[in-house]
């Protein structure tokens, strides 16, 4: 017996979709094999069945029983009736498109620029929303660090960094002139900050970077890099702020941070327009561990916070201590950068005060504002800052040049940068 | 032969010119020429001409609910794109081109299938309970000497039964194997025009209408008796 036709073959072949020759066989092969028989009996037998199914489109069942001209005048009023009202339907909406069409041109004439015009409009808002989020990318976001877990590298130019808690977030605020965008972090004298520190708040720290621009005698002009940021914060032990406190070209700038996200603030310092001209500082928060705690290096990290009682349940920011910042000029306030200094926990923290006075920062620097956020203490033993002789300002950027070096989790780029940096503002 | 009489594409497979070249066109290209020349009422000729065809495809694609507008969107394509019909193709493969296309979008976007698709007439008497839905059968498909036979009672109600059965079995069908074996079957279109209005090669057309027969004839045996729908 000789071997059956393909079913789809047989399939067309029924409905005579085969050649003449090819046709022959099958029609001989049919005739010899019961199986491909049944199949094309089965084929035909759909095929029939389907085509019954044009006259439900005719009109109901009831029409077969009526005399032939009354079912066609039946029929044909329902067919009047929906194709009335179809056309009704067309013609309102082509009256309308016609109506959209300039000047009156039909249809003919929707072809070209007239076809093509919205999605030139489109592909240009998608430009501007590109060119726009590019533009937005370098602008800080305070909520962009606060709802993101994951380690993040936004640079950030001014404005606010807010660090959600169980996050450590560290980076370098890196200037495009580092000279003239010399800002130093200051803590509150020492005194203060080991009094915070006891009261087991969470703090930060950022090394400040001489950069060797020392203008004059006067040590309260000397300038600084800022080099690192760092908060760390303890996902058991909530946090009610941290705050950070920027120098820039004597300048104080400060962070403030809320009280449930412990967040830093850095604020630039300057005229909005020589911000945008001559500083684009960027604080690339590259690492964000959440186990980790305590301080990346000494001086340079305030970790551990514990939620004062009756405010760790605030919502709303409050203005706690800073842990110590690198207490660069202070040999006292070292001691508040330690690591496990702050413990103690259940007493609200105080506002941590600015090192220098703003009013001296302001004329050292040509009048540039101070943000308003610092709060000042006059009687903040960083007064006597300005009695700071050079050499100690040498051994304060030796001091900081080990502590990046010895920070563990910085990129070989952050390492780099701090190196240039390093190179570049050594005296 | 069919019920659907097509003319576009029998003056196609005639080798009559379709487009506007020269020799005598067909009725429905002049229409379509006067289309194109901007006559709003040889399109509504037009409409009335491809109306229940189109309706009858569509409700089958996408059901009743949404037929009614998908049949708007395809007369409004048409009448849009007009201007740019050539008559490379026959003017009914093309029509029904769009509206394919309209219902596979409309899938597409709604990732359902009609469960059962009712022709809207049948729907609407069953509704208003009328007399009865008791059978549908065109009169040009099965003949005066069926259409006498189908004044017996138990034959008219063995042709509901089949006819409700194979429109369940259709409604089970993928999109594609319904439109197919509709175009075919039902439409009189040859495999070479599926192709072409499906966007597919002769060969797919030729397994996906073995397969939607093979389905179909799967599910009339497992819902009816052979006697009920063999003839």
């Amino acid at each position: 017996m000789r071997r059956c036709i393909n079913p789809v073959e047989l399939s067309a072949w029924v409905d005579g979709e085969v050649s003449l020759r090819r046709s022959r066989v099958i029609r001989q092969h049919v005739e010899s094999c019961p199986l491909c028989a049944a199949e094309v009996a089965g084929l035909q037998r759909v095929r029939q069945a389907v085509r019954l199914l044009a006259g439900s489109e005719t009109g109901s069942g009831a029409d077969l029983w009526m005399p032939g001209q009354q079912a066609q005048r039946r029929q044909g009023r329902q067919a009047s009736v929906e194709s009335q009202r179809l056309l009704k339907r067309l013609r309102a909406e082509l009256t309308r498109e016609q109506a959209r069409v300039v000047w009156g041109r039909g249809p003919r004439m929707r072809t070209g620029w007239s076809r093509a015009w919205p999605a030139a409009a489109c592909a240009l808002l998608l430009v501007a929303g590109i060119v726009g989020s590019l533009r937005e990318s370098f602008r800080p976001d305070s909520s962009e660090l606060a709802d993101s877990s994951a380690p993040t590298s936004q640079p950030v130019v001014g404005g606010d960094v807010q660090v959600a808690p169980a996050e450590l977030v560290t980076g370098s605020l890196v200037t495009a002139q580092a000279q003239s965008y010399s800002a130093v972090s200051r803590t509150s004298e020492g005194t203060e900050s080991a009094e915070g520190a006891e009261r087991g708040y969470s703090g930060v720290t950022a090394a400040g970077l001489p950069t060797g621009e020392d203008e004059g005698s006067d040590p309260r002009r000397v300038s600084y890099t800022l080099g690192e940021v760092k908060l760390t914060t303890d996902a058991t032990q909530m946090p009610e702020s941290g705050k950070l406190a920027l120098w820039q070209d004597g300048t104080l700038a400060e962070s403030r941070a809320s009280a449930r996200a412990a967040a830093v603030t850095l604020h630039p310092v300057g005229s909005p327009e020589e911000e945008e001209d001559r500083v684009t500082g960027e604080l690339a928060a590259g690492v964000a561990e959440k186990d980790r705690e305590g301080p990346v290096a000494a001086g340079m990290t305030v970790a551990n916070s514990r939620p004062a009682a009756g405010f760790a349940d605030s919502p709303d920011p409050v203005p706690v201590s800073v842990a110590a910042i690198a207490a660069l000029s202070d040999p006292a306030s070292q001691l508040a950068a330690k690591p496990g200094n702050g413990k103690t926990p259940g007493v609200r923290p105080a506002t941590v005060n600015a090192v220098r006075p703003a009013s001296e920062s302001a004329g050292a620097t040509g009048g540039k504002k101070v943000s308003g956020k610092a709060t000042k203490n006059e009687e903040s033993p960083d007064e006597d800052e300005g009695e700071r002789s050079e050499h100690q300002y040498q051994q304060e950027h030796e001091r900081y040049a080990a502590t990046v070096v010895a920070d563990p989790v910085e990129s070989p780029e952050e390492a780099l940068i701090k190196r240039v940096l390093l190179a570049t503002t050594t005296p | 032969m069919y019920w659907w009489r097509r003319t576009g594409s029998a003056a196609a497979q005639a080798g009559e010119p379709v487009a506007s070249g020269v020799g005598p066109l067909t009725p429905e290209m002049e229409l379509v020429r006067r289309c194109q020349n901007g006559e709003r009422a040889a399109f509504e000729e037009l409409v009335l001409l491809y109306q229940q065809r189109l309706l009858a495809y569509l409700n089958r694609l996408v059901g009743p609910e949404m037929a009614e507008d998908l049949l708007q969107e395809t007369f409004l394509r048409v009448w849009r794109a007009l201007p740019a019909f050539r008559g490379e193709s026959s003017f009914d493969t093309w029509v029904f081109r769009i509206a394919t296309n309209l219902a596979r979008d409309f899938a597409r976007r709604r990732k359902v299938r009609p469960e059962i698709l009712v022709p809207p007439v049948a729907a609407a008497d069953e509704a208003d309970g009328s007399v009865s839905n008791l059978d549908g059968l065109a009169l040009d498909a099965v003949g005066t000497a069926e259409r006498d036979a189908r004044h017996l009672p138990e034959e008219a109600i063995r042709q509901r039964e089949l006819r409700d059965n194979l429109e369940q079995a259709l409604a089970e069908l993928s999109q594609v194997h319904r439109a197919t074996i509709l175009l075919h079957d039902l439409f009189g279109f040859r495999y070479e025009e599926i192709a072409e209005i499906m966007h597919c090669p002769v060969g797919t057309v030729k397994s996906r209408l073995f397969y939607a027969r093979a389905s179909i004839r799967q599910m009339l045996e497992r819902r009816l008796p052979a006697k009920e729908w063999i003839g």
